[in-house]
């Protein structure tokens, strides 16, 4: 299977929510603990052999269960296979808590499901509804995103949920993707 | 890098949420032609393969530090996905304008980034109006209302390993909780006591009072399928219940008839 393996490399060497070197074990029977920089960025778990450049896997956070396996240890199981989990070894308690806490909020699904919760318990309380996809004004400024995919000198700009979000490719210029340029990303009007 | 496909795989085939899928036209290089193929947008991941149904994947491109541009140029809804200098640039083709449009429009908030955001967000206004409920001298049985999602939180949160984060703020309302049900019987209004004997839940008024809360055994981290279900369940209820008063309408009409002949 295909995928942009450059461009998730360059995502593994962004400034990430949470990166340790920790003891990691693979999966299989016979998988021995192997000292590893273990990386959270967006719902990607990537791990380095330490001082490379590249890491060696990356694993996607969705559909996986995060379980405390002892004091300073926890692990994570794909595919409903409980018994296949990679095992990482933390060095402190406080240390292996933050890593679960870390690796369950930073899954997609996660924060989809919060999403609507929010949405939900908002329309409850105030009695207001933000149409989801319908909001194309923004509620601050009042561009309309349906027009507005063109590049401002700010950025590409879309409204979404009512929100207006400009994703800006880290230069002010007009769009023009800089030499050097890091990634684009998204910031309120 | 190893990527474990397995997990895209899995993930790709589970229940959670398509965000959008349809066929599209990519160019396999910059000089070459289209082809086309099936995408399947979810989350920050769009999968493609030549068919719906085909098992084999053909690839998967990961949205994170994407642009998504419109390419006006070429005259055939095309638009790309630029990942910056030294980086791949996707180029895809739709069949009409409204195809191009709305494929721009999922992919430029697909990101993991943007949903942060927008969750951030939400969560600020969400304690806003909290705050503005229990400041203001809103309907007392609104506050009554956090008693039932509180316990319904700390239940399933013992199920799933999911953390709180905004959830952490709902603990020290519970607190609060047992003392306003009391004033509540005693402040409402005739008017209020009427609505909520009605069988449907008034969407801009108080909720009904614990007992007769209809979300009881509502999970608010139930997938989105069935918190649609739910919310649908109300609209046909009203629906039903519009219809019913309009027959009533209809066979009066029909009495007055008869009365005139």
């Amino acid at each position: 299977m295909r995928f942009n393996e450059k461009e998730l490399v360059l995502l593994s060497r962004q400034p990430s929510e949470r990166a340790a070197e920790l003891g990691m074990r693979g999966p299989k029977k016979g998988d021995v603990v192997k000292k590893r920089l273990v990386k959270l960025v967006v719902n990607f778990l990537f791990y380095f052999r330490t001082d490379e450049e590249e890491p060696i896997g990356a694993l996607l956070l969705e559909q996986c269960r995060v379980e405390r396996e002892d004091s300073q240890t926890f692990s994570i199981a794909f595919l409903d296979e409980a018994e296949r989990k990679y095992v990482f070894e933390c060095d402190t308690e406080e240390q292996c808590a933050e890593w679960i806490d870390s690796i369950i909020k930073a899954s997609y699904e996660f924060m989809r499901k919060n999403l609507i919760y929010y949405r939900t318990e908002i329309h409850r309380l105030t009695g207001k509804v933000r149409p989801l996809a319908a909001a194309r004004r923004c509620a601050k400024c009042h561009t309309d995103g349906a027009s507005n995919q063109q590049r401002s000198y700010r950025g590409m700009v879309t409204v979404r949920f009512g929100v207006h979000i400009i994703i800006t490719i880290n230069s002010r210029q007009t769009g023009r993707l800089m030499k050097g340029d890091g990634f684009g990303f998204a910031r309120q009007c | 890098m190893k990527l474990h496909e397995k997990i895209l795989t899995h993930y790709l085939s589970c229940t959670s949420p398509v965000d959008k899928e349809g066929y599209l036209n990519k160019k396999k290089n910059r000089n070459d032609t289209y082809h086309r193929r099936w995408f399947v947008l979810k989350a920050n991941l769009l999968f493609y393969q030549e068919r719906p149904a085909d098992r084999h994947l053909l690839g998967v491109i990961v949205l994170e530090g994407c642009a998504v541009q419109h390419s006006e140029t070429d005259g055939h809804f095309t638009f790309s996905l630029v990942f910056g200098p030294g980086l791949k640039t996707y180029r895809f083709a739709a069949v009409d304008r409204q195809g191009q449009e709305s494929w721009v429009k999922a992919l430029h908030s697909a990101s993991h980034c943007y949903l942060s955001m927008l969750v951030k967000d939400l969560a600020r206004q969400y304690e806003e109006a909290k705050q503005q409920q229990s400041l203001g001298e809103s309907h007392p049985s609104v506050s009554a209302l956090k008693l039932p999602t509180n316990s319904f939180l700390f239940a399933t949160t013992q199920q799933t390993a999911v953390v709180r984060e905004g959830r952490s703020f709902s603990a020290s309302t519970l607190l609060q909780a047992p003392s306003i049900p009391a004033k509540a019987v005693a402040k409402k209004s005739p008017k209020l006591w009427t609505r909520r004997h009605a069988h449907v839940t008034p969407l801009n008024g108080p909720a009904p009072l614990y007992g007769e809360w209809p979300l009881v055994g509502f999970d608010p981290l139930e997938d989105f399928s069935t918190l649609h279900d739910y919310y649908g369940q109300e609209v046909k209820k009203v629906r039903e219940d519009w219809l019913k008063s309009r027959q009533k309408e209809e066979d009066h009409t029909e009495q007055d008839l008869i009365d005139l002949g």
